[in-house]
């Protein structure tokens, strides 16, 4: 096993001299690996039975034949690396995520003078995608990656293989893309914990903690940044507009949402209660503030309020070095 | 996961279409219901794909594979010959395209039609064979290449054309590789002997002669060898008789060789010819016969291995001549053979005669030989009595009765060379002179301008040898008493006025003959032909061997070994060379370049490029890591590189460039 390991190990290493990651990489010799299939072995058994035949028959016509169709083979080892070789492959943005949810890598595919057809693309241990890449016309491809670990999102090397022209050669590359996204921690709903501000009261403003399900009031104009569950469908579908509901919330109720209230829970859970605070206060309104050991966000309540904060609990305890940027 | 890959929905069209492509050469030898098992599995393939019939089950599949198989064995009455087997797997590979559904199956499909294809070859390998065999290898790269397309992507006509023009290319590619290993490879001697070859008839001489089976030959244009002189020209007509076949064997209706002829002097030892300006040397390259018989011109001596000179004055080959080839020969005409003295049981053999019959014959033998007073005298009034007497000479001989010599030479006095010779022999065996058939065939077609001679199914012919002492066997052709243009012009001349020449071809072939520029062509076609067989087609063994002492200088196979290896190393060399100039970084516009060293400087300031990043969106990321004096700068460049490439309609690149160095010096 540890030889196994060991094994893997340096020839992750020697991958990573090789194939440098890089948020954008034009393949070439250097990335490319090249081996014959089954399919390229059982052609092979074809053309020795044809030899044969040619050689019992005496018969220039099938010596021929099974010489030119020898060099289709070799030829088409040259065919099947220029299936890859050139090909430039680029990490698109990818929106922020949670952990354990998927996230849809996006993958650019730029062919600079000629087609790469039938490319099968995709991350060890997920389905592949078939793409091909057409000359001027890059094509984004998106690729279902699960985040698994929160921080700034760190994905394997991903796989590009082919077979395209005669499925006698393989040619395939692991290539390490770079994709900029945030992961932040999974989200676990509990109820609200709160400790004494500095000067000693609850919360501001108070909000009962039962608060979310207030009461309806009315309807008002819709702006934006209106939350999505606000907004008064049926109206809509009435064509009366768009128009939101408007509820006796807790407009202006002041929190802190404190690491400390959450002790003694294992890190990991604290992140993943405090995210889930930060989002259920966003929902309700509230203006929350976020206290971590060494760091504070004063109170707010916007979309970017909340990125921030998330971001923060994203990669809190993750040093500095180990992250990529 | 490559094994249960689907078949893409358009592939399957070139597969069906391909598939069917490779079994039409064989379409003459196939029986009809072969047709319909590819016309059955086809169409419910088709069926299927439009998604009117499911794939089939089990049980009709085994159905199929059982039926296929029991017609199989019946049409050919279980005997094993190349027919039988090649029907046999065209009928495996057709019932593969019957069950086809994955991207395997289809990969079967198209290598078990390469080698349908191949098999064909065996069959023929004129070129126009050769041609479609071109065509179907590039159909059939077109399927395979097709088999691995995206299914994803909706096909559409340009899809189609560059699938077919990417196979085109590799075939293209492939061809010097192919060059030097068709001339390098080493060719082997069989590697087994392989009993399995075509049943099928193949048109030419048997070795049973009754009067009359010549006439059928004579409707047959088929191409029997070619020959070309070694001193360039056509020796005189009336020499041209090329021997196949010694009959000297009488029942009283056809005639047959003895069987004492067995004895063969093979190359190199046998007959020796002295340099001698009648010698006659020349190269034929024989269609198959199935036969173990040559053609050479009397006085022959063998100058190829695995031939050799029977002792009834024949060229043989060691083995049935199941392929074309190519042998040379040696020979002179004028020489004498057997002269002094005839061995028994030669004498006794070539006077035998079964008793009793033609009895009218024999009579007018008896006479005939008392009025002269030699041999040869004798046998010249005979020659004689055939050109003073009414005999015609046709290809529509009637049909003889049980004295066939006697009703021949008395009663309908019309027939073909084989009547002649015969009645010739057997008026001097009746003399008591030995004599014997002897058939082949005489003249042939001769190209000026290529300087060959063509010998069709339509010269064979049949003439006399008799034995005289002190001269040995001489030839006597009573055809050449009858109808002399036989000898000179050949048959289409001797049977004009009679219209039968090819008669049973149909009136449109005989038709297409008679037009001037179609003769011509079908004359340039035949020459073609013939440069492909002389040149492509009989290069074996022993032409590889030649070819390489003389044209590249290697004396043995271990060395070309060498050369082989030598030029694969060459030809890598250069596909490696032209995929890295195909591959080579391209050149990039001055802007461009000033750009990615503005993004190498920025990037010690901590600043990453994103991909897919819009200039100026760059450039706020930029504004924002940079020094505050440099900020400036940045929005300046920003302001001045938006108003260049998205404002101005004739840009001014040098200055945009010249502001980009500067911003990058300046950059901290």
């Amino acid at each position: 096993m540890s030889v196994k390991q060991r094994i893997r190990q340096r020839w992750q290493r020697w991958l990573d001299r090789r194939i440098p990651p890089a948020s954008q990489v034009t393949l070439s010799h250097r990335s490319i690996f090249i081996l014959p299939t089954a399919t390229g072995a059982l052609y092979l058994l074809m053309l020795v039975v044809m030899l044969i035949t040619a050689i019992n028959y005496q018969n220039s016509l099938i010596y021929g034949l099974t010489f030119w169709l020898f060099s289709v083979g070799l030829v088409a080892m040259m065919f099947t690396f220029r299936n890859l070789s050139g090909l430039t492959l680029g990490a698109g943005h990818v929106n922020p995520v949670f952990q354990g949810d998927s996230v849809g890598l996006p993958l650019r595919l730029e062919a600079s003078r000629r087609w790469h057809e039938s490319l099968a693309i995709g991350f060890p241990g997920y389905p592949l995608s078939q793409a091909d890449a057409i000359p001027d016309k890059p094509a984004t491809l998106i690729l279902s990656y699960e985040a698994l670990q929160r921080g700034h999102l760190r994905t394997g090397r991903l796989r590009l293989e082919s077979r395209y022209p005669l499925g006698l050669f393989r040619t395939w590359t692991w290539v390490a893309l770079d994709f900029k996204g945030l992961v932040y921690p999974h989200p676990e709903y509990v109820p609200f914990q709160f400790v004494a501000g500095e000067s000693g009261e609850q919360l501001a403003g108070a909000p009962s903690l039962e608060s979310g399900q207030q009461d309806f009031q009315g309807l008002r104009q819709y702006q934006p940044g209106d939350s999505l569950k606000h907004i008064a469908w049926k109206q809509l579908a009435r064509g009366q507009g768009l128009v939101s509901k408007d509820f006796d919330h807790d407009e202006g109720a002041l929190c802190w949402l404190d690491w400390e209230a959450l002790a003694p829970a294992p890190l990991e859970v604290r992140l993943s209660r405090l995210t889930g605070w930060v989002l259920q206060a966003q929902q309700r309104n509230w203006r929350y503030g976020l206290r971590l050991p060494g760091r504070v966000i004063e109170p707010g309540n916007s979309e970017i309020h909340r990125d921030e904060c998330l971001a923060l609990l994203a990669l809190y305890g993750l040093e500095e070095g180990n992250e990529r940027g | 996961m490559a094994d249960i890959k689907q078949i893409p929905r358009f592939s399957l069209l070139w597969l069906l279409a391909t598939a069917v492509a490779a079994l039409l050469p064989h379409a003459q030898h196939l029986p009809l219901w072969m047709w319909l098992l590819v016309l059955l599995a086809t169409g419910w393939r088709w069926l299927t794909h439009l998604g009117r019939l499911p794939y089939p089950g089990k049980v009709i599949k085994l159905v199929a594979v059982v039926l296929a198989s029991l017609a199989v064995i019946t049409a050919f009455e279980r005997t094993l010959s190349l027919e039988s087997a090649t029907a046999f797997m065209i009928a495996s590979a057709v019932l593969k395209v019957f069950e086809m559904r994955y991207q395997r199956d289809g990969y079967i499909v198209i290598f078990l039609s390469f080698f349908v294809l191949a098999v064909a070859f065996l069959f023929d390998q004129g070129i126009l064979s050769a041609l479609y065999g071109i065509l179907c290898s590039w159909l059939l790269l077109t399927a395979l290449v097709a088999l691995h397309r995206n299914p994803l992507r909706a096909d559409d006509v340009a899809d189609g054309r560059r699938t077919a023009s990417l196979a085109a290319k590799i075939l293209l590619a492939s061809i010097p590789m192919m060059l030097v290993l068709y001339l390098l490879f080493p060719r082997l001697a069989p590697l087994w002997s392989l009993n399995l070859h075509s049943s099928s008839a193949i048109t030419g001489l048997s070795e049973e002669m009754s009067p009359g089976d010549i006439a059928r030959l004579g409707q047959s244009d088929e191409l029997a060898f070619r020959v070309t002189f070694n001193d360039g020209s056509l020796p005189p007509r009336e020499q041209l008789y090329w021997r196949a076949l010694v009959l000297d064997q009488y029942d009283g209706r056809s005639w047959k060789p003895a069987g004492l002829a067995r004895t063969v002097k093979w190359h190199p030892a046998g007959r020796m010819l002295t340099e001698d300006d009648a010698n006659i040397d020349y190269d034929v390259i024989q269609e198959p016969s199935g036969q173990k018989w040559l053609y050479a011109l009397r006085g022959m001596s063998a100058q190829q291995v695995y031939t050799g000179v029977s002792i009834d004055e024949r060229l043989v080959s060691r083995r049935e001549v199941h392929n074309r080839t190519r042998y040379r020969v040696i020979s002179r005409p004028q020489l004498v053979i057997d002269g002094d003295f005839l061995p028994e049981p030669w004498r006794s053999v070539n006077l035998e005669l079964p008793a009793e019959v033609n009895p009218q014959t024999r009579t007018k033998a008896a006479v005939l030989r008392q009025q002269s007073e030699s041999a040869e005298a004798y046998l010249q009034s005979v020659m004689e009595s055939f050109s003073r007497e009414p005999f015609f000479y046709t290809l529509r001989p009637p049909i003889l009765g049980d004295n066939d010599i006697d009703d021949f030479l008395f009663n309908t006095r019309r027939g073909f060379c084989a009547h002649y010779a015969s009645a010739f022999t057997f008026m001097a065996r009746s003399a008591g002179i030995p004599a014997r058939v002897v058939v082949g065939y005489q003249g042939g077609k001769w190209n000026e301008e290529e300087q060959y001679l063509t010998v069709r199914q339509y010269d064979a012919h049949a003439w006399a040898e008799a034995w005289l002492e002190g001269q040995g066997w001489v030839r006597f052709d009573p055809t050449a008493m009858v109808a002399p243009e036989r000898i000179l012009y050949g048959l289409e001349q001797a049977v004009a006025d009679e219209g039968s020449f090819l008669e049973e071809q149909g009136l449109t072939a005989r038709a297409l003959r008679e037009i001037g520029w179609l003769n011509r062509l079908s004359l340039e076609f035949d020459s073609l032909n013939y440069y492909w067989q002389r040149w492509v087609l009989s290069y074996d063994g022993q032409r590889q061997k030649n070819f390489l002492q003389t044209v590249i200088g290697i004396q043995d196979y271990k060395r070309g070994l060498y050369f082989l290896g030598s030029s694969f190393g060459v030809f890598f060399l250069l596909a490696t060379l032209w995929l890295w100039w195909r591959d080579r970084p391209q050149p990039r516009s001055a802007f461009i370049r000033a750009w990615g060293a503005l993004q190498q400087r920025a990037k010690r300031l901590g600043l990453e490029p994103v991909a897919g990043e819009a200039p100026g969106q760059y450039l706020q990321r930029l504004s924002d890591v940079v020094a505050e004096e440099c900020r400036e700068d940045v929005m300046k460049f920003a302001g001045q590189l938006e108003i260049t490439l998205y404002v101005e309609s004739e840009p001014d690149m040098a200055a945009l460039i010249r502001a980009l160095k500067q911003l990058r010096r300046r950059l901290r």
